[in-house]
């Protein structure tokens, strides 16, 4: 201890030697504080995971079926005998077609068809046929492209001759896969498609794989349209996009286990803001500026304050005694004798002391909104996806801000309470779900849930830590890639 | 009731262990344990129970929620104590007036001997009382520096106050406190017959 004084010594003993048993009413207020506080943390949890599942959901299926089509349009054709050679090349006797149905923006060989035939028999010419030359490529043209409606025994030599035909000459698949070299390229670069590569490889059996593109010019009279799927705004590259939030959300500005004279209840405040993003494919980066308040019912009970003090008061004091008195007097031989009697009397004595003078006062309780706005920069990440024209994304980071106007009660501990007005720094977060359409390429309407709040307590020694989360309507302009 | 029994302490590490995997019936063990000894610590700061109640629930969740950061090797008692100090301090400077009109005066002197006898013969529940009339700053000072033996300099960093102003408040709430105990222990003695004390008589 500090104090070696005695009178300090005493008293700490003195005080030692108390024990406050416990009393039930108090844990059971520790209960619901408990609750509260794993409730609180239970929901956080539960929205964080539910924004990322519903992402990572909503990834998985909405996203672009290209790569699921290739597959699944596999058809497997029977074996013909369209070449010569057939019966030495078994296993280029099957024709696959794959229709890849990705993103043409996303393919630097477009929609293709994908096509293994058997090139040459033994004493072919091991190089790609004619059709396959640089020069060629470019002569024959789409009717080939419907090769994977009505497989023809004969599409392969004709397919080859497209404009635009990517064709793969060389061994069957695995030699492929590890050892072809590039030929040549088809097309003219003018085309609308990109060229593909023909490779060869000098393997005898071997399948020629040709990728066919799309029809440029639609698909023909009866052929099935497939739904649109074009995304309505470009998706490969880099692009700036500017957008605009505002909506409302339940707020509060004192956590939930906060512990003072006043109650606080939750409000409704609003959220809005301009971002501007450098968006990719799937990841996007900004900032921007928001503006958000945060609302609070504070409700104080009636309160009864005691104060003490000490009053020296006057009084009365009966004081019990015994009086003598003379009551005789008696003459003997010149001599006065008095006779004397005691007498049993009470006396009044004026006296004082020290009172401990106790008062008590009430004060009345109140109901007050409380509120608090800030002015935010946030450092912003967003990952997203695109399917045709819904995106779906989230979008959050850390912010940095400054109180632009607050009203909030101070209570004194005494049971007094006066209005505050501050401002300071603010250091918080902000995530935001979405859900968006374009309605033009550029232009874009979403709804998203938003979760924001402070993390510091910018007040002085109040205890706030605001929060809130809403619903807020967007509007986002996607300026087109390059600029 | 407050009544005189020795705290023990029946914090175990199973206790803590089960505290931490969040058992209910553990964290309520841990509760009654403390109960007495941070109830103590409570009252002294706090003008009522009520207060005091509300303060020691708001340490207790900050020791719920730091069991697994305690200190290894640091006493559990000390720790909690630490807490519930820490916990009713900061409560206090967020509820303190931002300018306190408190006049920096010497105490006359006040009789020691009384004050003292009297400490020997008063009920602590009394004695908690008469802490409790304190003015919340020399409360908090006094309680700091005599009672749970907090320097100085720390107190003063606590309370955002000078050294010297700590001082003051412990010296202004001892002679407070002997005052009131004094003027009790007067109060209490038993007023003298006339003629058997005459030199009392007025």
């Amino acid at each position: 201890m500090n104090s070696p004084n005695a009178f300090d010594e005493l008293l700490r003993s003195r005080l030692s030697e108390l024990h406050d048993p416990m009393q039930e009413a108090h844990w059971q207020d520790m209960r619901s504080l408990l609750s509260r506080q794993r409730r609180r943390r239970r929901g956080l949890v539960l929205l964080l995971f539910g924004l990322f599942a519903g992402a990572g959901a909503a990834y998985l299926l909405l996203r672009p079926s290209g790569e699921t089509a290739s597959v699944a349009n596999v058809q497997e054709v029977a074996p013909r005998n369209a070449s010569p050679s057939a019966g030495s090349t078994p296993t280029s006797t099957e024709r696959r077609v794959d229709v890849a149905t990705d993103h043409p923006q996303e393919r630097t060989t477009g929609n293709v068809e994908r096509i293994d035939v058997p090139v040459g028999s033994a004493g072919a010419e091991p190089s790609p046929s004619p059709s396959f030359s640089p020069s060629g490529g470019s002569e024959r043209s789409a009717p080939q492209a419907e090769k994977k409606e009505t497989p023809e025994p004969k599409a392969s030599a004709g397919a080859a001759t497209r404009p635009g035909i990517a064709a793969i000459v060389g061994a069957p698949d695995d030699e492929v896969r590890q050892g072809v070299e590039p030929v040549a390229l088809i097309g003219p670069a003018t085309e609308p498609f990109p060229a593909a590569v023909v490779e060869r490889t000098p393997a005898p059996d071997r399948i020629v794989t040709l990728e066919v593109p799309a029809d440029p010019y639609g698909p023909g009279p009866g052929t099935p349209v497939p739904p649109d799927p074009l995304p309505a705004v470009p998706n490969t590259s880099w692009a700036w996009e500017i957008g605009l939030h505002a909506g409302l959300g339940r707020t509060r500005l004192y956590p939930k286990d906060h512990v003072g004279t006043l109650t606080h209840g939750s409000g409704t405040d609003g959220m809005a803001g301009v971002e501007v993003m450098r968006m990719g494919r799937h990841v996007g980066f900004g900032t921007g500026l928001h503006k958000a308040c945060f609302g609070d019912e504070a409700v104080a009970q009636d309160r009864t304050v005691y104060g003490s003090e000490l009053k020296t008061v006057f009084f009365l004091s009966p004081v019990d005694t015994i009086v003598t008195t003379v009551v005789d007097t008696i003459v003997q031989g010149g001599i006065t004798y008095y006779v004397t009697g005691q007498m049993d009397t009470t006396l009044l004595v004026l006296d004082s002391m020290v009172d401990t003078l106790t008062t008590s006062e009430t004060i009345a309780g109140f109901q007050r909104t409380e509120r608090l706005c800030v002015v935010e920069v946030p450092l912003l990440v967003d990952l997203h996806t695109r399917v045709g024209r819904w995106s779906l994304g989230i979008r959050g980071g850390p912010t940095l801000g400054m109180i632009t106007g607050a009203n909030l009660v101070r209570t004194d501990g005494e049971g007094t309470w006066e209005r505050e007005a501050f401002s300071s720094p603010t250091f918080g977060y902000t995530a935001r779900g979405y859900v968006r359409y374009a309605i033009t390429p550029q232009l874009a309407l979403g709804v998203e849930p938003a979760l924001r709040g402070l993390l510091n307590d910018p007040s002085p020694g109040l205890g706030i830590r605001p929060m809130s989360y809403g619903v807020v309507g967007s509007l986002s302009l996607r300026l087109p890639a390059g600029r | 009731m407050p009544c005189r029994v020795p705290v023990i302490l029946m914090v175990t590490e199973a206790l803590i262990q089960g505290c931490i995997q969040r058992d209910e019936r553990a964290e309520y063990a841990l509760y009654k344990a403390l109960y007495p000894m941070l109830m103590g610590i409570c009252a002294r700061y706090e003008r009522n129970t009520q207060d005091a109640a509300a303060t020691l629930n708001a340490g207790f969740l900050k020791i719920l929620t730091g069991l697994n950061a305690r200190p290894s090797g640091a006493p559990f008692e000390a720790w909690a104590r630490r807490i519930v100090i820490n916990t009713v301090i900061d409560r206090y400077r967020r509820e303190r007036p931002r300018r306190e009109h408190e006049q920096l005066v010497d105490d006359p002197p006040t009789e020691v001997a009384v004050a003292n006898d009297y400490l020997k013969e008063v009920e602590a529940e009394e004695l908690r009382r008469v802490i409790a009339s304190l003015p919340p700053m020399s409360r908090n000072v006094f309680n700091l520096f005599a009672i749970d033996g907090y320097p100085h300099a720390e107190i003063a960093e606590l309370l955002q106050i000078s050294e010297g102003t700590s001082k003051w408040h412990v010296n202004h709430a001892r002679t407070l406190l002997k005052r009131a105990l004094a003027e009790r222990g007067r109060e209490t003695t038993p007023t003298p017959k006339h003629h058997e004390q005459p030199e009392r008589v007025r």
